[in-house]
């Protein structure tokens, strides 16, 4: 800053910086889309600044949605650019145009507006702005490089003082001011440019720049403009043009001028003015020819100050299926800010999971899957959507029992991917082949029985995890024995009327695998059961399943149940799968009970039990655990190792032959072993026999 | 946790504990076990919302104690006349599921009530979807 007032200093201007938000990028893609297709004209655009910023923001300026519109509709305070925007169809040519060209270009427009009194009449033109772009629509990268272009003198610019108007003027004549201001505004809105004439009574009137021949005769002229900057020592870009403005109109009469950067911000219901800055002693500099364009200046520098293009890509606010994505996503990494930052949201969202049944079970699990961002979810089903479905499967809506109804795994799908496009779910309609169920001894039922095994076969193997939610208890017999065959974690919920069961199954190693599970502890009963030790859905009974539609009534077939069963163990089906997955062991986590809350075998979600078993008639859950059965008719060795050797052939005895798998298992021989005299029964206060 | 179980004949819906006094039942027990140490005494209920599965005619039953569960859950599908497709499973203490190879005995010194006798209620296996 100048000391003894006798120096002049070089005027630094503070540079734009380009802010451009989503909803404009929004709107050029739709108009390059729509409207421009392949032209590479130059459209007009309209962007804004304002002078309100507090100290130490950027000198934005800003180009919204609206920019597009003509007239531009800005916010009040707004001070208008006029610009245009070129789009260019490739990256090459965004990046080999002629730069220089379209820099003095916009220049000579600016030039032409001062020279020819267009820019007196309407400063904003001072402000002309050109932005060159390259939009990747597949991507959504948008390669971009604003020009603010600022004429140069022959000479530096420079001021003999910068001072806050604070410092200067007494309140009077900060209050004339203002007041002075406010009444130029609302006659003149949005311009940034005017002529300030302070009395010597300390009352300040404000003018167009139109206005200047009349007032270049009084003594207190002065320019003044909106400043954009808020810096302490230096205006903004606009003051520069309008320097040269007044260098090429009034330098016959003026050769030194004070500057107005008027600053104007409200904050906390003061508003306040006298951190403007007064620029006293500018030297305008001399007159240029009007034939030659000066040297122009003003790509838009980078933060690390390099004048190169910016590119931002706006996938995740433009394409609004991965902006879904990246929402669901977001939701789930909240829960790791405070409340488990261990939460392991990988090993949920990855893990691909097969649901054997798109009924209310099956539309509850999927849709809690979802909420936990799983991605990969895949429904069977070989059942269509019937009118009395849509109300509790909760995928499904009145439209898709029209006409027959849909497949229920179809259907379920297609309502999986409204609600989340990012889901990569697929649906497969097939039945699954059951004990009791006799396919018989036809070539064709056979071929398709066999046809069915393997789809469940192949599906059971390239998924993670499958989800029994089937309505009868044989059609989970078969994906029980793959599961436990094939070493996959297994989640089986079934419903009663006002009961229900969910459970994992017991996991079962590859033959051969180490699990370092301890040796089999005799008498488990609750908690403490390795994962490879624990029982299957079918291990707490002493039954092969078999046809149970048989002598059914239709009340005894259908899923009576009191409607929010199933979402409470669809809900809870999901949970425990995912406080599995959180656990270091997995599948092989044991089984824990305790309701005390430090339990050693706990995930960081909490303890994960074997079963969990509601009366909905008491709201009242209990965690029971079981070992395996070794006459288990789906998961015992000795089934799983027929499985292995016979693959289909045996399968096809278990759904042809009664009493096949009680005879394989040892449970006919327990039978025939079993002395019903053993028991003694007494009657009701009989305390002796 | 209260029971889940009644062994409702009739209209009655009083579960065995609630029919008997605590005092009364635990004398029982001490007799039951002076006379016949080798055997446990387990009441079996129904749960008392269960509608398929019958009845049984008598809740106390006295059990070899080196029975298994499996062949104690026999011989109750047996009692109640169950026919293969109808699965059904034994909650223990109200909170527990044994599994089939455990002795009889060996339940008792897990799953004992405060009173004695070892309570079992059964109920259908669940299987809609």
């Amino acid at each position: 800053m100048a000391t003894g007032g006798a120096e002049q200093q070089m005027l630094q201007f503070v540079p734009f910086v380009s802010r451009l938000d989503a909803g404009f990028w929004h709107e050029l893609s739709r108009r390059k889309l729509e409207k421009y297709h392949l032209s590479e004209a130059a459209q007009y655009i309209s962007g804004y600044y304002t002078n309100n910023s507090v100290p130490g923001l950027p000198t934005n300026l800003l180009l919204e949605y609206s920019g597009f519109e003509k007239p531009p509709v800005h916010p009040p305070y707004a001070f208008p650019c006029p610009g245009s925007i070129i789009v260019l169809n490739t990256i090459e040519s965004f990046k080999t145009c002629d730069k220089r060209k379209i820099l003095e270009e916009t220049g000579r427009q600016i030039w032409d507006d001062i020279n020819d009194g267009s820019a007196v009449d309407d400063p904003s033109l001072l402000s002309r702005f050109m932005l060159l772009t390259f939009a990747d629509l597949k991507k959504y990268n948008f390669h971009y490089w604003f020009v603010f272009p600022a004429l140069f003198p022959n000479d530096p610019l420079t001021t003999l003082s910068i001072k806050t108007i604070g410092s200067v003027w007494n309140d009077q004549q900060l209050q004339s001011l203002q007041k002075a201001y406010d009444s130029f505004r609302s006659a003149h809105p949005g311009i940034g440019f005017f002529i300030v004439v302070m009395t010597d009574d300390g009352t300040a009137a404000l003018h167009e720049l139109r206005e200047a021949e009349t007032c270049l005769s009084t003594e207190k002229f002065m320019l003044g403009f909106c400043d954009p900057s808020t810096m302490e020592t230096n205006p903004g870009w606009p003051l520069r043009n309008l320097l040269i403005l007044a260098a090429q109109k009034w330098s016959d009469r003026l050769n030194v001028v004070d500057v107005l950067c008027y600053r104007d911000y409200t904050r906390d219901g003061r508003r306040l003015v006298s951190h403007s800055l007064l620029l006293e002693g500018v030297k305008l500099p001399d007159k240029m020819s009007t034939d030659v364009l000066p040297k122009v200046t003003g790509w838009e520098k980078n933060d690390k100050n390099k004048s190169v293009p910016k590119m931002v890509n706006l996938s995740s606010s433009m394409d609004p299926v991965r902006l879904a994505e990246s929402s669901v996503d977001l939701n789930l990494k909240l829960m790791r800010w405070r409340l488990i930052p261990s939460l392991d949201l990988e090993a949920v969202s990855s893990t691909k999971c097969l649901l054997l049944g798109a009924g209310t079970l099956g539309c509850n699990v999927a849709r809690c899957l979802m909420g936990w961002g799983v991605r990969h979810i895949t429904l069977l089903d070989n059942s269509t959507v019937s009118y009395s479905n849509p109300v509790r499967q909760s995928l499904f809506t009145f439209h898709d029992c029209s006409s027959g109804g849909k497949h229920k795994a179809k259907a379920a799908v297609e309502s999986m991917r409204l609600i989340f496009p990012g889901v990569k779910a697929e649906a497969v309609d097939s039945s699954i082949p059951m004990p009791g169920h006799s396919v018989g001894t036809n070539a064709e039922a056979i071929q398709k029985a066999r046809k069915d095994v393997e789809t469940v076969e192949k599906l059971v193997q390239t998924h993670d995890v499958v989800f029994l939610l089937m309505d009868t208890r044989e059609s989970r017999w078969l994906p029980t024995l793959l599961t436990s065959a094939h070493s996959k974690i297994c989640i089986n919920a079934a419903l009663g009327f006002d009961t229900y069961m969910v459970m994992r199954h017991g996991f079962r190693p590859q033959p051969g695998t180490e699990t370092g599970s301890p040796g089999v502890i005799v008498g488990g009963c609750g908690s403490g059961i390795p994962g490879d030790q624990l029982g299957c859905y079918f291990c707490s009974d002493v039954v092969a399943p078999t046809d149970s539609t048989r002598d059914r009534t239709l009340d005894q077939q259908c899923t009576v149940s009191r409607p929010g069963i199933s979402m409470v163990a669809g809900a809870l089906a999901t949970e425990l799968l995912v406080s599995l997955l959180q656990h270091p062991l997995k599948a092989l986590a044991p089984s824990d009970s305790h309701t005390e809350d430090d339990s050693e075998s706990e995930s960081c979600l909490g303890l994960i039990p074997h079963q969990i078993r509601g009366f909905m008639s008491r709201f009242q859950n209990v965690l029971p655990a079981s070992q395996a059965f070794d006459k288990c008719t789906a998961c015992s060795p000795v089934v799983l190792s027929r499985y292995r050797e016979e693959g289909f052939d045996f399968l096809l005895k278990a759904f042809n032959t009664p009493n096949f798998l009680e005879d394989l298992t040892g449970l006919s021989q327990l039978y025939a072993e079993t002395d019903d005299d053993q028991v003694w029964e007494l009657s009701d206060g009989e305390d002796d026999m | 946790m209260s029971s889940i179980g009644d062994s409702s004949r009739g209209h009655s819906q009083k579960s065995f504990k609630q029919r008997r006094s605590f005092a009364s039942r635990k004398d029982e027990v001490a007799s039951i076990r002076s006379k016949f140490p080798q055997k446990v005494p387990v009441i079996v209920e129904r749960y008392n919302k269960e509608k398929d599965l019958p009845l049984l005619d008598k809740t106390k039953f006295l059990v070899p104690e080196e029975l298994t569960m499996s062949q104690f859950v026999t011989i109750i599908r047996n009692r109640m006349g169950l026919s293969s497709t109808q699965a059904f499973y034994l909650l223990v203490n109200n909170k527990s599921l044994a599994s089939m190879s455990m002795t009889m005995s060996q339940i008792y010194d897990q799953e004992l009530d405060e009173d004695g006798f070892l309570y079992m209620v059964y109920a259908s296996h669940e299987f809609f979807g």
